[in-house]
């Protein structure tokens, strides 16, 4: 043997041998990916038929008539306050904080950040708890608020407050780490041309951290909506006055209601599909921000 | 409008990013602040724009107070290295912005602002993007978008931080003699902060050489280049040797090298500079020094010897010389410095400044 014959003969068993490995490999990655399919299945895609299947066993007379029940609907109703008032506190509350932690660098800028981070270090059965300790009838100040017809504990604004708290961190999170990237030289070019204030907040900041904002507030309004601990301990449990729908869900379930329960939880699973499919479309503009125009032209 | 810096200092904790400058730029004139990274240079320029307030000294503009004027009142059209475009506005948008956010009582109409965007559009060569949004454009034209942007306020200053720093350098060349044109067309007074002597001396009436807060000299840019006042300047503008040695009999000898000193004959320890394209250079066998690189670009020759000490100098020739002939990478070579600029050392440079001149 030559060789050349020798070398040639090295580089087919080579070949040969990479195949083989390649095959290997091949099984490998199948087994992997089956394997994620399968726990996605049974863990997410499962989970959610069944929520759907369940809802509607009893038939489409009767999930229609499960959820529209008045305490059903008191308890959409009490969401959507605790979801409406929230959220707008939040998105001005993020703002804020976001501008003056991005833009001014204040003194404890560290301390701040934790601080909002907070909420979701603590537990939200913990975060129930502070509130029913400041509002509730056994403390000088809640006392004083409940002698002056003030209810906020087992009522409407201990709800609403827990909400707040519990999704108090999501729009500053957001927001910060877009603000930063973004840098502040679009907002001095906008003051070196006259803008300031308002104006400059309109017209400048909040257009160049849009897909930030929203993408905060979805996950705000995801949060608020589906909010359980804390605002469980809050709430006191009355149908039809402070129940929100995840309580009102719970309560059902415990009431061996199952197809009811899950006519309600049907609503709430609704609703984490669409925010996910808003989420999607939110981050895939953050990552690509290129305009339709552009678009159009490809 | 003609401004005046008197005694500025800015001092951040420990750090004193300027240190008592003073400096006039003319009405109309064209000033370009060159300095190395940390020479406090854009600490002036945000200064004078208002971006920045100054721990010590006042800013006038046209003669008076403008050191406690907010930015959007001192008239002053600023342009960021970043450019700095509004991302999410297009091309006419972000030129029309000054215009849109005055009060209302002094806010042009649509017409109006349309004809003025359409007229600064047209001024940058940008006409055709008008449509177009920020990440749809190249850098030179995102450049121009913001320089339109912010002549459409009509400032009375032009404040340029590192225009053209972002860029890659033909288009850099291009947007700066088109920049040198607008300017002259519009006769606005405009400062420039660079880092780039190239640019500072193609581009500026006047240059200011920025060397660790402090101004180190103020000229044209012939000025500069033919009486540097201190071994910092003449080193920043490129080209450039500096050595240390003793004058004896008109000449600082070094080994392998001479270098005339004509007006000194004897003295005291100096530092000596010596332009490139002022050392000659020719092949000699005993030399201690020897041609380390040789590269060619276009009609130049660029040469670099080391010196016995290890010191690398760097030479420059025309390509037709025939000294070249000889002339190989490994070669002994012998070094004549047949112009040269003497700076005492430790002594206060701007005084004791001495220049030698050999034809």
């Amino acid at each position: 043997m030559t060789t050349h014959e020798l070398a040639l003969g090295q580089v087919f068993h080579l070949a040969g041998k990479t195949a083989r490995e390649i095959r290997r490999v091949d099984w490998l990655r199948v087994g992997l990916i089956a394997l994620t399919v399968l726990v996605m299945f049974v863990l997410l895609i499962l989970p959610l038929a069944i929520v759907f299947v369940t809802a509607f066993r009893a038939g489409i007379g009767a999930y229609w008539s499960a959820i529209s029940h008045p305490h059903v609907l008191a308890a959409l109703k009490l969401t959507l306050i605790a979801v409406c008032i929230s959220v707008p506190v939040n998105v001005l509350f993020g703002v804020a904080a976001a501008w003056l932690i991005t833009r001014h660098n204040p003194p404890g800028r560290t301390v701040l950040l934790s601080l909002i981070d907070l909420p979701f270090t603590v537990s939200p059965v913990v975060s129930g708890l502070m509130f029913v300790l400041i509002f509730g009838s056994q403390s000088l100040f809640g006392g004083w608020l409940i002698e002056h017809g003030i209810r906020v504990v087992f009522a409407v604004p201990g709800i609403v407050l827990a909400t707040v708290f519990v999704t108090f961190p999501f729009v500053a999170r957001e927001l910060i780490p877009v603000m930063e990237a973004a840098g502040p030289e679009e907002e001095l070019a906008g003051v070196s041309l006259g803008a300031w204030g308002w104006k400059l907040l309109r017209r400048v900041t909040l257009p160049s951290v849009r897909w930030g904002l929203a993408y905060g507030i979805i996950l705000c309004t995801a949060r608020a909506i589906g909010e359980f601990g804390a605002v469980s301990v809050v709430s006191g449990h009355i149908r039809g006055r402070t129940n929100t729908i995840p309580l009102h869900i719970e309560v059902l379930f415990n009431e061996y209601q199952t197809a009811a329960a899950f006519a309600v939880a049907s609503l709430l699973t609704l609703f984490a599909v669409v925010t996910l499919a808003l989420k999607e479309g939110i981050v895939r503009r953050m990552e690509n921000p290129i305009e339709p125009a552009e678009r159009e032209r490809d | 409008m003609s401004i005046r810096v008197a005694n500025v200092s800015k001092v951040w904790g420990s750090f004193r990013a300027l240190d008592g400058i003073d400096l006039d730029v003319r009405e109309g004139e064209l000033l370009a602040l060159l300095g190395p990274s940390g020479s406090g240079k854009t600490t002036l320029l945000r200064i004078i724009a208002g971006l920045e307030t100054p721990t010590e000294g006042r800013v006038f503009m046209h003669d008076t107070d403008a050191t406690d004027r907010h930015v959007r009142k001192r008239q002053v059209g600023f342009v960021f290295q970043h450019y700095a475009v509004f991302r999410h506005m297009n091309v006419f948008e972000n030129v029309a912005f000054g215009l849109r956010v005055r009060p209302r009582k002094t806010r042009p109409d649509n017409a109006e602002i349309e004809r003025r965007v359409r007229e600064l559009l047209e001024l940058v060569h940008l006409e055709a993007f008008a449509k177009r949004m920020p990440d749809q454009l190249s850098g030179g034209q995102r450049q121009r978008v913001a320089l339109a942007r912010a002549l459409a306020v009509e400032p009375r200053v032009l404040l340029l931080d590192e225009p053209f720093g972002a860029l890659d350098a033909r288009v850099r060349e291009e947007l700066r003699m088109w920049l040198r044109g607008l300017q002259r067309e519009l006769g606005i007074t405009t400062v420039i902060v660079t880092h780039d002597q190239e640019e500072a001396m193609d581009l500026a009436d006047r240059i200011v050489i920025m060397n660790a807060g402090h101004a180190e000299q103020v000229g044209t840019p012939w000025e500069l280049w033919d009486r540097p006042v201190s071994p910092f300047v003449f080193d920043f503008l490129g080209h450039s040797n500096l050595f240390e040695g003793v004058v004896e009999r008109g000449e600082v000898v070094l080994p392998g090298m001479q270098i005339r000193t004509d007006g000194i004959e004897w003295g005291s320890r100096v530092q000596v500079g010596v332009r490139s394209f002022d050392m000659k250079v020719w092949g000699e066998e005993t030399s201690p020094c020897v041609l380390k690189n040789l590269s060619t670009f276009g009609d130049i020759v660029k040469l670099l010897v080391r010196m016995p000490d290890g010191k690398e100098v760097s030479a420059q020739m025309s390509r037709r010389s025939t000294v070249l002939i000889d002339l190989k990478v490994g070669a002994r070579v012998h070094l004549e410095a047949v112009k040269s600029f003497l700076f005492p050392v430790a002594m206060d440079a701007a005084s004791a400044r001495v220049e030698s001149e050999v034809a």
